[in-house]
């Protein structure tokens, strides 16, 4: 079966530094894949990569088998979203209508607003549970509410692949769990194929099926997080001493530093 | 949603009521301006001896008042408010700032030079907008490349534009000491911004293009405020970004460049159309529709007003819309040195 996306040879580099080093990778259909590693091991470029925001020096990203950088770029946003870590809005723009943009990619000036668009963008704000707040300016939200919003907008592009940058940048402990399930609930509801970079190992392994672990721009290892979250790995990943414990109540592995 | 959501086949539109009450009331108060400059003043007519004159049965001097000289100024009065709404409403939409009006950042300036260089050079207005085109794109090529830092930033667009702007206005001080007085006495009103003594070439060539470019930017509009988007998002989302800013840019400076050809860059009509328009459809960027009314509206008033000032006053369309665009620059700089502070 061919991966939704798969990512093959994929080396980076501006300049003189090499930001990705032959990454070889596929997203496993239907599941969360977390991409985890330290600072600069490329994460966010990888993932930039696969939703063509990037363009690699060499190698290829295939989406069903079909390269991307050679199909139609608006082909793609219909069957990919990508959310950026940090994300800004127009100064005055309300929930309703961020969460409209996500249709652009279906929209043309004859066809601005369709039954079609209409029921997916209030699905969409219903599953972020932001329906109430659709006449809302987005800057009178608070954090959760905001980036629930910008979930929402991506949820509206009606892809099977989501890719997250970091989605739980900025906000609280609470907030954090929130976002992460509303995005297990959304992705199971939905059948999602979701990639997602998270600095938190411990929210990693908590939430995601599957695990990509990288170090300076290369694949260090990947697999489900029982297998990947070990003290040998996390020694090599993070060169960071410490015990895994399993976590009571989600019988996750738990990541804590010596 | 207050809006009104009309469906018919593959075809949907939609659009808040309050933006569609906004533009009838300012169509009607536009149409009400044209018809009152038309009418009334001086030497008052009415829609009866328009006709005539029109089917050419009216006295001369009627017919000349109507024919050669009220129409073609005010149809290049609300040409040009048109043209400098929609100009301002599509830059300040696109690089996400109020202050990035075409006025502001040197569009206007070049178009003015472009043109002044032609009245150097051929000694008359004859080839006023080519020149005028020509400077625009030129400018807009000129601060567009130096401000360039992988991709387009505003606040250094803005501070190269302004820089521009001023560059080119002694520029254009320098062409004005190489022609006689008489001419540059009448470069320097033109300069200001005046609509007086409008010809039916001046409203013809800037009508002829309005009505090529206007229907291209509203057609444009619904992938223009997307385009103007979070960068990363926009792309996400399918969106051709460098054809649209090109787009979009190019189309600005076209219609620059005509409405000064036509009336001087009259200081402010394209910076304050888009603040206007917005604080009263309360609807997000871009309306251009609204913006290009309201620039009309502006632009219709300024001329009334300069016509109302006694003889021998002789103020320029150009004094009037600068005396409404100064209260709106600081208020808009005000509001935006708040909410970075906020």
């Amino acid at each position: 079966m061919t991966p939704p996306l798969s990512c093959t040879d994929l080396h980076l580099r501006f300049g003189k530094t090499n930001v990705l080093n032959g990454i070889s990778v596929d997203l496993p259909k239907g599941k969360i894949s977390a991409i985890i590693g330290p600072n600069g091991s490329g994460k966010t470029s990888l993932l930039r990569c696969m939703g063509r925001l990037q363009r690699p020096s060499s190698g290829e990203v295939q989406l069903e088998g079909q390269t991307i950088a050679k199909m139609n770029t608006r082909d793609v946003a219909r069957r990919v979203a990508l959310l950026p870590q940090t994300v800004t809005a127009p100064a005055g723009m309300r929930v309703g209508e961020l969460i409209t943009r996500g249709r652009t990619p279906h929209q043309s000036p004859i066809r601005q607003w369709s039954a079609k668009d209409e029921k997916i963008v209030r699905h969409a704000m219903t599953s972020v549970g932001l329906a109430e707040r659709a006449d809302h300016l987005l800057e009178d939200l608070s954090g959760g509410q905001r980036q629930r919003a910008w979930i929402a907008m991506v949820l509206a592009q009606d892809t099977d692949i989501l890719l997250l940058d970091e989605p739980t940048t900025y906000l609280d402990l609470t907030h954090q769990r929130d976002v992460l399930s509303l995005i297990q609930k959304l992705q199971a509801e939905r059948q999602l194929t979701v990639a997602m970079v998270l600095h938190d190992i411990n929210l990693a392994a908590r939430f995601s099926d599957h695990i990509i672990a990288l170090k300076d721009g290369k694949l260090l290892t990947e697999g489900d997080p029982m297998n990947v979250i070990t003290q040998t790995s996390i020694q090599n990943i993070y060169e960071l001493d410490c015990n895994v414990l399993t976590d009571p109540h989600s019988g996750m592995p738990h990541v804590i530093p010596k | 949603m207050n809006t009104l959501t009309v469906r018919f086949g593959p075809l949907s539109v939609r659009m808040p009521w309050r933006l569609i009450l906004t533009n009838g009331v300012l169509l009607v108060l536009t149409a009400a301006l044209v018809w009152s400059g038309l009418f009334r003043g001086s030497y008052p007519a009415t829609p009866g001896d328009l006709l005539s004159a029109l089917t050419g049965t009216a006295d001369p001097v009627t017919s000349m008042i109507l024919l050669e000289n009220r129409l073609p100024r005010l149809a290049t009065a609300l040409g040009v408010g048109l043209a400098f709404g929609l100009a301002g409403e599509m830059i300040q939409t696109l690089l996400r700032n109020p202050l990035a009006s075409p006025d502001i950042i040197g569009f206007s300036a070049g178009a003015a030079v472009g043109a002044v260089v032609t009245v150097v050079i051929v000694g008359g207005t004859a080839w006023v907008v080519p020149g005028a085109l020509i400077g625009g794109f030129i400018a807009a090529g000129l601060i567009l490349s130096l401000s360039w830092r992988r991709g387009v930033s505003p606040g250094q667009l803005i501070l190269i534009g302004i820089g521009v702007t001023l560059t080119l206005g002694v520029l254009t001080d320098l062409l004005l000491t190489r022609i006689d007085t008489t001419s540059a006495a009448g470069v320097m009103k033109w300069l200001v911004g005046s609509l007086n003594a409008r010809s039916w070439t001046d409203a013809g060539s800037l009508w002829a293009g309005l009505l090529f470019l206007g229907p291209l930017a509203l057609w444009y509009q619904f992938m223009l405020g997307r385009i103007a988007f979070e960068q990363d998002v926009a792309i996400s989302f399918g969106l051709r970004l460098n054809y649209g800013r090109v787009l979009t840019i190019g189309l600005a400076v076209a219609l620059v460049g005509l409405a000064v050809a036509a009336s001087g860059p009259l200081p402010f009509v394209a910076f304050v159309a888009g603040p206007i328009a917005h604080g009263l459809n309360g609807a997000s960027r871009p309306t251009l529709l609204s913006a290009a009314l309201v620039g009309a509206l502006v632009t219709l008033s300024a001329d009334m007003a300069s016509q109302s000032l006694p003889d021998g006053f002789g103020l320029p369309a150009g004094v009037f819309t600068a005396l409404v665009g100064a209260p709106v620059l600081i208020t808009v700089l005000v509001l935006h040195s708040k909410r970075q502070r906020l």
